[in-house]
């Protein structure tokens, strides 16, 4: 029942997707708007029904594998057509069907005015489709498949302003570097079946201990992956893409850029931790990838003036935080972090989002301020959202955040010097949001006025908000320390494997809430200080630091140095063998061959006179020659 | 019913019977219908083929067997198997959607132009059954003088060098082979006693190793021009760029499989100790191949040049599938093959079609069509992204497994040729969003698709979805094939006896020794 | 063996084929070239028959018969290019034929 359910969640977004882009003709808005909209709500509802059934299965039995067809086979290796339904993915599937409705919905009022109305649905429901089969499949072939198609989807979305170079030129950037993510996947993928046999998740991971051994062929496999993972998951230093990914609509922001497409790769060393428990080292990088991405994204967030970028470098930065817990082996610390996440980042994008179509598309905070009077329900939202984010008691950001720092605490010297990384960061994370705060909606009107006179949102767009805001304020008590642990519970069958589950002392969860709330408090205290009223501290401020401010600015020029070092002598490379190589190499050695034949040819017209004596006179003196040379050699 | 040779010999008695046709105004429609109903029964009798063979069956099938000059070895032989029949299937079926496009847009002249198609036709559909090396070598050169002549009448103004370059560049090639072809039988009946044309039996002759590594090189040369591997691919700027687009998309689509199919059928089978010889210096080139195409295509002016050279990149990994001698490989190699005669066939149609109607071929001279052709954008996506190998396209399939395969024997190669997959994203997208995205202008409402392309293009991406979805509907029937050709050379390698999933013949076979009387081995 | 020795026939056969070359090379009129022509292969002739006998079979005669259907095809041949050359009033000299020299 599970796994049929599972197959038409995963084809109504994609059956929403053909509708939309195969209707002869522009379709009403309203139609548009019900197969957009109402595919992904099906696909919850029947996720929904998934989720109940599996709550009354006995723990051990909530694992479901169906295949449709065999997909191929190749000498002794059968991939089929298959996907998995089990605690992980219907997790995962829940996340994905329900904030995507919910930004659906908003999708509808905010993309009112687009030209390219029934594109951005087709392309939405074509990403939940993609996205659903990432998280469904049940080999890493559709593994890789979910994760390319993604990343197509996000390639289109964010190119959706087909007509702006800035939005085309990101689009080829995040596409180019995912497929550079998809080729570590691959190559994983080649290992696995070299020394495994088979690329079933079951037979993989089941075999793997036994399999890999001591190698370091587990090591190799969980970094290669891990190398997908983190240009899927903008981690150091395949992150360049995400801060240029917003120039999509906000909407696609939301869900792509912060609460689903970004966090795949959190997902997959989840899913594939049973190598990365074999895999000492590859653990450790990961972790340390996580922790040096989000302290570094926390800082250039700081810096930031656009409002979306500052999100975009605020995404990476709670990545960051999920890919080290996810390193350190806190799988469902991660996982929850991954929740609530989901719900306080797509709020704060959502709510961003009104603040934007109220400005008319102005994103830029300089252009904001004193925006509580006009918007004061994206104001609260936001607040909320903040408030999750920094990790305030009693909201969700404090109880997934705190306990992924917690765990830290227990993972050895390592884990310290993470657990350090992590708390500046979180006073950062409170500091940068609040700055966006209050630069948005207190300080001061700007200069010359809005771009575009603020007016309010409607209910399309409010009312997912207001519901994300919920979710954002109290999603943290499903997993309280001392209390209970639903997504650990829920999650307790597909982890049953790790031997030595990680866990936080409460002394360490004490300790590390205690630290991140005051520190945060402190944050937010200064950033009202700096940013709360007038800007006069903040100019002061700027002119201070105006030395280090552009390298934050520009993310630490990471951009410029690709530019240099890879693309750019790629490019004269390529150049070379254009102009030098192919013509003077390739062509030339047949054109000098051709020439040289002709050259001889012409030599030897000169012989061919016309005249029949002479050619009788060549026969004659040559036989002569002929026989002269036989009677000597005799 | 000898169903092979009907497909062969039908597009030939189509073209001979073209001359029935008048010239002139009336005529121009009678021979639409005239190439139609021909290319449309070859097609179809190629589908009945395809249902007869037993997919399990690794040897030949469906043979019809002529003697011709029994005495010097000589006989019309011809059937398929399991990689040849999809390859046939390929043939008829493109050149029956080449068809289908010429009749929409016939050019002057265009009884000719039909009649030396359909000679095309049977000239490549010979090759990929023939079960005789003469025969072979016939197909081969027989389908140059038609192709010749099309890029020398109907190609654009630099045709005369590039007729002259592709026949030139081609036909020294094919000498060399010819000569092989001489060699190896004459070389054969010293160790058999037996003197036969036959690619069946010459398979498991026991030439000596340096016998083997010369006739191997004589028939791999012919096979790399025609490919062409880099640095052999001379001719292909050129006759890509001049031939008239749709006998580009021919050329790249199906004759550029001669040269591979050439390995599979003759080269590894035959000459496995060659093989082995020349196994990793091939493998370089196709990496070099893979690399360079893919450098030079994201730098290419035009459109066609663009695709031509990565046209180059894609067959350097179906030469690296068959080269590494596994199972995985190859079977990945005889897929990849077809998928890519879909997919570049569908991308010269749409550099075609985005040529002709707009008037412009350069890659940075167009701007903005999505805006105006919503089904081009669409239908280009699709093929961008098959072109590119994107996960979960149809020539995904092919390259994974291919390079799975590599993986498997050689890291080093497999991790090298990947560069060409990150390279592919990068000319594949300028193709695409330097003329779909951008600023918009009016090129897009005139470029859009009609009915009458979406009559080519459709089947193609059509096809291409089919194979993304369900790979085991060729992939299912060309295992048993694949490792009866490469078993030989997989001794050779000296692979552990596992892995050699088909028995090797030794011909002549080891209880007849010593040679007693003519009659040798008898395979 | 009896009769005449071997060696006269060559003899005989070399001059001729001397003959004929040399004429060949001297001659301009086409028609004396091909009377020079006559002279060689019947020159070989000559020697075909005489080894023929020499050897006691008879290939050389065979040979020989066919040289001379050939000559006489050859005759036909060039007396008709003579013939076409003279109707064209062109002057029978062998050295101002040579359009087809490349």
């Amino acid at each position: 029942m599970e796994t049929n359910l599972g197959w038409i969640v995963l084809a109504l977004p994609l059956a929403g997707a053909l509708i939309l882009s195969l209707w002869p003709g522009e379709p009403p808005k309203a139609v548009t708007r019900a197969v957009g909209v109402g595919s992904v709500f099906l696909a919850f509802v029947l996720t929904a029904v998934v989720f109940a059934g599996m709550l009354g299965d006995d723990p051990s039995s909530r694992s479901h594998v169906d295949g449709l067809w065999e997909w191929i086979t190749v000498g002794d290796l059968r991939v089929d057509l298959a996907i998995q339904i089990d605690p992980l993915s219907v997790l995962m599937m829940l996340v994905i069907t329900g904030v995507g409705f919910l930004i659906h919905l908003y999708s509808t009022e905010y993309m009112a005015h687009s030209a390219g109305y029934r594109r951005f649905f087709a392309e939405m429901n074509f990403f939940v489709f993609s996205m659903l089969l990432l998280v469904q499949a049940a080999n890493f072939v559709f593994l890789i498949v979910g994760w390319a198609f993604v990343g197509l989807a996000s390639y289109l979305l964010i190119g959706f302003d087909y007509d702006r170079p800035a939005a085309v030129a990101a689009a080829k950037k995040a596409f180019v570097i995912n497929v550079i993510g998809d080729v570590g996947m691959v190559i994983a993928a080649w290992l696995i079946m070299r020394e495994v046999g088979s690329l079933d998740y079951g037979a993989v991971l089941s075999a793997a201990p036994g399999a890999f051994g001591d190698s370091g062929v587990a090591d190799a496999v969980a970094l290669l992956l891990f190398v997908g993972a983190a240009a899927k998951s903008a981690q150091v230093p395949l992150h360049t893409w995400l801060p240029d990914a917003m120039e999509g609509p906000t909407p696609v922001s939301a869900l792509i850029h912060a609460a689903t497409m970004v966090t795949a790769g959190v997902y997959l060393v989840v899913r594939t931790h049973a190598l990365y428990e074999i895999a000492p080292v590859a653990g450790d990088v990961v972790a340390v990838v996580g922790g040096v991405t989000l302290l570094m994204a926390a800082t250039i967030a700081v810096a930031q003036v656009d409002i979306k970028r500052v999100l975009a470098w605020s995404t990476v930065s709670q990545i960051g935080y999920m890919i080290m817990g996810a390193g350190l082996g806190a799988y469902a610390g991660a996982m929850f972090h991954f929740l609530t996440h989901a719900f306080f980042k797509a709020l704060l994008f959502l709510a961003a989002g009104i603040v934007i179509h109220a400005l008319a598309g102005e994103q830029s905070m300089d252009r904001m301020g004193g925006l509580n009077r006009y918007l004061r329900f994206a104001y609260f939202a936001i607040a909320v959202g903040c408030l999750a984010i920094a990790g305030i008691p009693g909201l969700s950001g404090f109880f997934s955040k705190d306990e992924i720092l917690a765990v830290a605490l227990e993972a050895g010297t390592l884990g310290i010097v993470l657990w350090v990384m992590g708390t500046v960061a979180a006073a950062l994370t409170a500091f940068y949001m609040f700055r966006l705060l209050f630069r948005t909606f207190h300080a001061t009107e700007p200069e010359g006025g809005y771009a575009h006179t603020p007016h309010p949102s409607g209910w399309a767009m409010n009312v997912p908000v207001a519901i994300l805001a919920v979710l954002a304020a109290i999603g943290g008590w499903l997993q309280v320390p001392g209390g209970w642990h639903a997504i650990s519970d829920w999650l307790a069958p597909v982890l049953a494997d790790v031997p030595e589950p990680l866990e936080a002392t409460t002394r360490g969860e004490w300790i590390t809430s205690l630290v991140t709330s005051g520190l945060a408090l402190v944050a937010i205290g200064a950033a009202w200080k700096i940013f709360g009223r007038d800007d006069t501290r903040r100019r002061a401020l700027a002119r201070r630091f105006a030395g280090p401010r552009p390298v934050l600015e520009e993310a630490y020029l990471f951009d410029e140095v690709y530019e240099q070092t890879v693309v750019q002598p790629g490019r004269d490379l390529a150049d070379a063998m254009l102009t030098g190589v192919e013509p003077r190499g390739v062509q030339g050695i047949v054109v000098a061959a051709a020439t040289t034949v002709r050259d001889a040819a012409v030599g030897m017209r000169a012989l061919q006179t016309g005249l029949v004596r002479t050619y009788v006179f060549a026969v004659a003196a040559g036989a002569v020659v002929v026989a002269v040379v036989i009677a000597l050699v005799r | 019913m000898p169903w092979i040779t009907a497909i062969v010999l039908l597009p030939l008695a189509g073209a001979l019977s073209m001359l029935a046709v008048p010239e002139g105004a009336r005529g121009r429609t009678q021979a639409r219908a005239h190439a139609l109903v021909v290319s449309a029964a070859a097609l179809v009798l190629t589908c009945i083929a395809v249902g007869l063979i037993d997919r399990d069956l690794g040897t030949l099938q469906l043979v019809d067997h002529h003697g011709w000059a029994e005495s010097l070895g000589l006989s019309w032989d011809v059937g398929v198997d399991g990689v040849s029949v999809w390859l046939l299937l390929l043939t008829t079926g493109l050149f029956f959607l080449a068809f289908v496009a010429a009749a929409i847009r016939l050019p002057e002249r265009g009884r000719g132009f039909l009649a030396l198609l359909l000679l095309a036709e049977a000239g490549l559909a010979g090759l990929f059954v023939a079960g005789d090396l003469v025969l072979f070598y016939v197909f081969w050169e027989a389908m140059l003088v038609p192709f010749y002549l099309l890029i020398g009448v109907w190609g654009g103004s630099d045709r005369g060098r590039a007729t002259l370059t592709f026949v030139i560049y081609t036909m020294v090639g094919s000498l060399l082979m010819l000569v092989a072809i001489i060699a190896a039988a004459f070389i054969a009946q010293d160790h058999t006693g037996q003197l036969t044309f036959n690619i069946q039996e010459l398979r498991g002759v026991a030439f000596t190793e340096g016998e083997s590594t010369l006739l191997f090189a004589g028939f791999a040369l012919a096979f790399a021009i025609k490919l062409p591997l880099w640095p052999f691919h001379a001719w292909l700027p050129l006759a890509y760029g001049q031939a008239p687009i749709l006998v580009t998309g021919l050329l790249a689509a199906v004759m550029s499989k001669a040269g591979v199919y050439g390995l599979i059928r003759i080269g590894l089978p035959i000459f496995p100790d060659g093989a082995d010889n020349f196994a990793v210096p091939l493998a370089i080139l196709a990496i070099v191949g893979i690399v360079y195409g893919s450098l030079v295509a994201w730098r290419s002016p035009t459109m066609r040049m663009l695709v031509a050279y990565s046209s180059l990149a894609h067959l350097g990994f179906i030469v690296l599938g068959l080269i590494a001698f596994d199972t995985v490989a190859a079977q990945g190699a005889v897929l990849q093959m077809i998928n890519h005669g879909l997919v570049v066939a569908a991308a010269f149609a749409i550099v075609g079609i985005i040529s002709a109607r707009t008037g412009r071929e350069g890659v940075d001279d167009l701007s903005g069509m999505a805006a105006g052709a919503p089904r081009l954008a669409g239908v280009f996506l699709i093929v961008a992204m098959a072109a590119l190998a994107v996960p979960g396209s149809n020539a995904f399939v092919g390259e994974f497994f291919i390079l799975a395969g590599v993986f498997e024997h050689h890291i080093w190669m497999a991790v090298l040729a990947s560069i060409g997959i990150v390279y592919a994203a990068v000319y594949m997208l300028r193709l695409y969003q330097t003329s779909m995205n951008g600023p918009v202008t009016g090129d897009g409402r005139r470029a859009e698709l009609r009915g009458s392309d979406m009559l080519t293009l459709l089947p193609l991406t059509g096809l291409m979805l089919l194979l993304a979805l369900w790979p085991a509907s060729i992939a299912g029937s060309t295992r048993s094939s694949v490792e009866r050709a490469i078993a030989p050379a997989q001794v050779a390698a000296g692979r552990p006896a596992a892995e050699v999933a088909a028995p090797v013949e030794v011909n002549p076979p080891e209880d007849h020794l010593p040679l007693t009387s003519q009659q040798g081995g008898t395979p | 063996m009896t009769g005449v020795p071997p060696s006269l026939y060559l003899g005989v056969s070399v001059a001729l084929f001397l003959l004929g070359l040399i004429g060949v090379m001297i001659r301009r009129n086409p028609l004396m070239l091909l009377l020079a022509v006559e002279l060689l292969l019947n020159a070989a002739n000559v020697a075909l028959v005489g080894f023929s006998r020499y050897w006691g079979n008879t290939d050389g005669h065979i040979f020989a018969l066919v040289v001379m259907v050939v000559a006489a095809a050859e005759v036909v041949v060039g007396l008709g290019l003579v013939v076409a050359v003279f109707r064209n009033r062109l002057r029978l000299d062998v050295d101002e034929m040579s359009t087809m020299k490349g």
